[in-house]
């Protein structure tokens, strides 16, 4: 059975794509930033404390610029802002990670279902898309948040149910172009049901856009979230998140410039590795290059 | 042509009315009481009471949503119910800020982001190619409002050349907020047209001009640019749509009194005819710009053009 997916050198779909994946030097860059980020939001709790460190007040050590004790300064209630910033990437990874995977599921099977069957079902689900898609995502997730309220979790739905529209396309659009294949046609003519075709044989096809369609996705999600939150439309200080760090550090751009340094470079160093590793994939996986 | 504008518009139509509902229903399935909002908690009863009458709100949502819409097809999109001002009135005196705005970043766009591109292109692998896209790549990840605070920062705090906010110095204001919005367009927009002209000029029509003595600018310009064009228009498009959107943002930032900004301020206050109205005007720009972008299809691709007048 395994050996009907592998190619001529006796590769799988996935190994190939590493494989052209690891050639690229940017990508790999990419790859390492974003693992270790990840594992900086794993581990958080471990390098500081989110009760005495990442949230508790010192207000006696308000305002100092980075030295050797706190490398990126302390804030307008003299938190370590390194410690802050690590915080901040639970949120931030979090929340990204998990609306882009609402976005992902959701929208993969509404997707292949409709463009594997066609017809009027998928006429008025892809109708449904286009009035989702008329309306920008940021624009989306803040009227969500503003009826249902600025926190985490209605910031993940918010993000998650507005990038729906994208995956559904991305997956419809390849679904119709396997669907006419004749190993689909020869499934069903053994008398495969259709759910158990679409499945094995037409998801599996799918993989290689909604990969790239994730990276780019979970970048938007993340500056999606650093934005609404700077516009005090998302995470509520004092919770530690970029977005909320750098509109605090607003209001001190003149004693404190480094409070409005920092948390953006994160945010850009998340973005770019993001944008590397999604580079990598299209490369990787665009049938022209291979 | 004029078949396909209309044919167009006539499908605008459809998805516009579904936006409205859309946002209708989230926004209505929000907790709370409009009118006790606008009254604030001091107010009797009654007097909410007949507010609620008056706004409509005593109504099914769904019968709302049909008055709403019978009174925009009139011209009317209602009173804010923050500032009581006509919604149109306000909408009006905002989008000629959010259309400067972003018609400097496209204008930006199409001065630096073409030439960058074509030039990376034409040039692949060289060290302007290299350093362009790594400039770039880097461009895409910035994020709009953090650049904005950059730029304060630089150009209002420590230079003291540029206004931070507000608009009483004309252009000297509007130079950050643009900056701002155009970096990522920019850099989309040049990625894309090095990678459509990387991709034309390996195709047989640009060794057949080439082989004929054409030079080599003429090549470039004549057969390489018009075929790069029809991609890096999708791009153009897309990224004037984010720039508008992204509005939502740099407004805030600059205090510029654009309709992201009212936009913000209105779904804060949760004045939701103000909103609605906001949200048609953003989503009517988004279908008009990609109306364009697929007339100007037109003109750099004869196909797409005799499509057209079928």
């Amino acid at each position: 059975m395994k050996k009907r997916t592998d190619n001529l050198l006796g590769e799988t779909q996935l190994k190939q794509i590493w494989r052209r994946f690891t050639k690229r030097p940017s990508a790999m860059v990419g790859l390492t930033i974003l693992i270790i980020l990840i594992l900086l939001a794993i581990f958080a709790d471990i390098l500081y404390d989110y009760e005495n460190v990442a949230l508790a007040q010192n207000i006696a050590a308000r305002f100092t610029p980075p030295s050797p004790e706190h490398p990126f300064g302390t804030d307008d209630y003299g938190r370590d802002i390194l410690a802050r910033i690590v915080h901040g990437s639970r949120l931030s990874l979090g929340i990204g990670f998990s609306s882009t995977a609402v976005a992902l599921i959701i929208g993969t099977i509404i997707g292949s279902i409709v463009g594997y069957h066609g017809g009027r079902a998928d006429n008025i689900v892809m109708r449904v898309m286009d009035i989702f898609m008329a309306i920008p995502n940021i624009l989306m997730a803040m009227i969500i948040v503003a009826a249902f309220g600025a926190n985490a979790v209605t910031l993940a739905i918010a993000l998650g149910v507005s990038n729906i529209p994208i995956f559904t396309r991305v997956a419809r659009g390849t679904v119709l172009t396997v669907r006419e294949q004749e190993y689909i046609e020869a499934a069903r003519a053994i008398g495969h049901q259709d759910r158990a075709i679409i499945v094995k044989h037409v998801l599996p096809n799918c993989f290689a856009p909604i990969l790239v369609q994730m990276t780019v996705t979970l970048a938007m999600c993340i500056l999606s979230v650093s934005g609404l939150s700077y516009l005090g439309m998302g995470i509520q200080v004092p919770v530690p998140e970029w977005g909320s760090m750098l509109s605090v550090a607003r209001a001190y751009l003149t004693n404190a410039s480094y409070m409005a340094i920092f948390p953006g470079l994160a945010i850009v160093l998340t973005i770019l590795a993001l944008n590397l590793v999604g580079d990598g994939l299209r490369d990787a996986t665009d049938p022209k290059l291979r | 042509m004029w078949k396909f504008v209309i044919r167009r518009i006539i499908a605008l139509i459809p998805v516009l009315l579904g936006v409205i509902l859309l946002v209708y229903l989230i926004l209505s399935a929000a907790p709370g009481d409009p009118a006790r909002t606008i009254l604030g908690l001091e107010a009797s009863e009654e007097s909410v009471e007949a507010l609620r009458e008056s706004m409509g709100l005593n109504k099914p949502v769904i019968v709302q949503y049909f008055d709403y819409l019978r009174k925009i097809i009139q011209g009317d999109f209602g009173t804010s119910w923050v500032s009581r001002h006509p919604v149109k009135e306000e909408l009006a005196a905002c989008i000629p800020f959010t259309f400067v705005l972003a018609g400097v970043g496209l204008l930006l766009t199409i001065l630096f982001a073409l030439p960058l591109g074509i030039l990376a292109g034409t040039k692949q692998n060289s060290i302007f190619d290299n350093i362009s896209m790594a400039l770039a790549s880097l461009g895409l990840s910035l994020p709009t409002f953090w650049l904005g605070l950059l730029l304060i920062l630089l150009l209002s705090v420590k230079l003291g050349w540029l206004p931070s906010s507000g608009t009483k110095e004309g252009i000297l204001n509007l130079i950050m907020p643009a900056s701002a919005l155009t970096i990522q367009g920019l850099a989309g927009v040049a990625r894309t047209s090095r990678s459509s002209m990387l991709e034309v000029i390996r195709s047989d029509f640009i060794r057949t001009a080439k082989s004929k003595g054409i030079s080599k600018t003429k090549v470039i310009l004549r057969h390489a640019l018009r075929n790069a064009m029809i991609p890096t228009l999708t791009v153009m498009g897309l990224q004037l749509c984010n720039m508008i959107s992204g509005a939502v943002l740099v407004e805030n930032i600059f205090a510029w009194p654009g309709i992201g900004r009212l936009l913000v301020q209105s779904i804060q206050a949760r004045d939701i005819p103000m909103v609605l109205g906001c949200i048609v005007v953003f989503t009517l720009s988004f279908s008009i710009i990609n109306l364009v972008v697929d007339l100007l299809y037109a003109v750099f691709d004869p196909r797409i053009k005799a499509q057209y007048k079928a």
